[in-house]
């Protein structure tokens, strides 16, 4: 009889918490409970990355440890490859030993979203909840990010009912085909990460990507002069790095409508540095000479963008001299 | 309108058989009735399925295929061919060829300019969500006519561009880890390489 009453009663509460959790997610809310998540929990997973046929197996370990983010993504098969962020400091390491050392000044979310998104979309993306699912063996609420025009991509979300942690997410072409994909497979919500989780391996040699300052940049006067960007992108940031193999400087801007970014990489020409178009992924990389009153440079954009939107932010593209 | 639904059954069966759905018979029927526009249909959606399926594919344009024998000998390690697609692909004189890496295909500017063209034609409808690719067809257009220049493969130029990018995206673009594990993954494949 005891026992029976007590199944009652867990009955009724499983009927009456179940139907009211469905009814008051929202998609606004569930895209800031995601952002959250991402940041309060401490998690350990393995990860499936796709473009198309080609797969990536990956572990994400994430945690807060001296109050700073720690995070690791770190290739599992093959040769190492993985980054490594411990609050501000990115560390690249290359497959061959190498590493790059990047400072990252803001907050990035694994596999979510920025603050900055925390509240909204940027209006050139409709949020809309789609049903729900099961990824990594975890019941899942489905959400799409629709682009509005054709001159981004969009997205589908899986975050974790039960931790509205992010468990998929797939960029997309204009016809809802995904260009990427990255999964949780397995995912430890509990799993006692320490400091030495997050250290970074010894490095044959650091290979720099140098910070220079405009004024030791003798390229530092050309700049970069959008005529059409799609709507919503906003320069982003920018930079001056020696890179490459003739440690030549390189300046880059980024421009983002708040969720996809590509970036415009103003350089000398050369003879290893053809124009044309170059695809990897969802990543496109176009090469497109600028002439400028200093002469002719090499432009290339590099992002997640279609390619028509590449193409046509270089065709309005020109190149300004100051302080001439 | 008409046109329309007499076209549909005829890609319904291309769409089929790109996929490998299709069945012997309509393999047979297909391959005996294709026309070069059947053909270069094919190769269009071909091109949207390299993007999907096989990472860092240069798209081919359709008259490449005669080259394409040189091209993959000049690899070290040729990829296998898309095996669903292979019968179908040479048949159709599609070739497609699985470098990776980096490549470029050297569009020329004629080739911009008229692809740019006819994206201008198009009104832009920002009124809703679209459905259909139509921006893709453009770009798709665009490497069509592009003329195939040598492989180049670019090294730790572009890498390095791709590290750049990446660390912007992470910071700027939201996408989380996800710009990290792009640039993982170009990592592996530069391995295998």
């Amino acid at each position: 009889m005891r026992l029976r009453s007590l199944t009652t009663v867990l009955v009724s509460l499983l009927v009456q918490i179940a139907p009211v959790q469905a009814q008051e997610i929202s998609a606004p809310q569930l895209l800031q409970q995601m952002t959250d998540a991402a940041r309060q929990l401490e998690y350990r997973g393995r990860l499936l990355y796709m473009h198309g046929s080609d797969v990536t197996t990956l572990e994400l370990l994430y945690a807060r440890l001296d109050g700073r983010e720690h995070e690791r993504l770190t290739q599992l098969e093959g040769a190492l490859a993985e980054v490594i962020r411990r609050g501000e400091h990115v560390v690249c390491v290359h497959a061959d030993q190498t590493i790059t050392r990047l400072v990252n000044r803001s907050s990035v979310t694994p596999l979510g979203l920025n603050e900055r998104l925390r509240n909204s979309l940027p209006v050139q993306y409709q949020l809309q909840l789609d049903g729900e699912d099961r990824v990594a063996g975890r019941a899942a609420y489905r959400m799409q990010v629709i682009p509005m025009d054709q001159f981004r991509y969009g997205y589908r979300l899986w975050a974790d009912q039960a931790s509205h942690l992010l468990l998929k997410s797939e960029l997309v072409d204009l016809s809802g085909r995904a260009l990427e994909r990255i999964e949780f497979v397995s995912l430890d919500l509990d799993p006692g990460l320490t400091i030495n989780d997050f250290a970074v391996p010894a490095a044959v040699k650091e290979r720099a990507l140098d910070s220079l300052d405009g004024a030791e940049n003798p390229h530092g006067r050309i700049h970069v002069v959008t005529g059409w960007l799609p709507q919503g992108f906003i320069e982003a940031g920018r930079d001056v790095r020696l890179s490459g193999g003739e440690r030549r400087p390189v300046e880059a801007a980024t421009f983002s409508d708040g969720l996809a970014a590509f970036t415009l990489f103003v350089e000398e020409p050369g003879a290893n540095k053809p124009e044309g178009v170059s695809k990897i992924g969802p990543t496109v990389a176009i090469s497109r000479l600028i002439g400028s009153a200093a002469g002719d440079y090499l432009v290339t954009l590099v992002g997640e963008v279609p390619e028509l939107t590449g193409e046509r932010v270089l065709a309005d593209l020109s190149l300004g001299v100051s302080g001439d | 309108m008409k046109q329309q639904s007499q076209a549909a059954p005829r890609e319904e069966a291309l769409s089929a058989l790109l996929d490998n759905e299709a069945s012997e018979l309509e393999v047979r029927r297909l391959l005996r009735d294709m026309t070069d526009s059947d053909a270069a249909r094919l190769g269009h959606w071909q091109l949207a399925r390299d993007v999907m399926q096989r990472h860092a594919v240069a798209q081919v344009p359709v008259d490449f295929s005669a080259r394409i024998g040189a091209a993959l000998a000049n690899e070290k390690q040729p990829r296998q061919w898309a095996l669903p697609l292979a019968r179908v692909a040479v048949a159709a004189s599609v070739a497609l060829a699985t470098v990776v890496g980096w490549q470029y295909w050297d569009s020329s500017a004629a080739a911009t300019g008229t692809a740019l063209a006819s994206s201008q034609q198009r009104p832009l409808s920002l009124g809703g969500p679209l459905l259909l690719g139509e921006g893709e067809l453009v770009s798709r257009s665009l490497r069509e006519q592009a003329q195939p220049a040598a492989l180049v493969h670019e090294s730790q130029r572009i890498d390095d561009m791709m590290v750049r990018h990446s660390d912007f995206a992470a910071r700027h673009g939201s996408q989380g880890v996800v710009p990290y594990a792009r640039f993982i993954s170009l990592e592996a494949q530069k391995e295998q390489q």
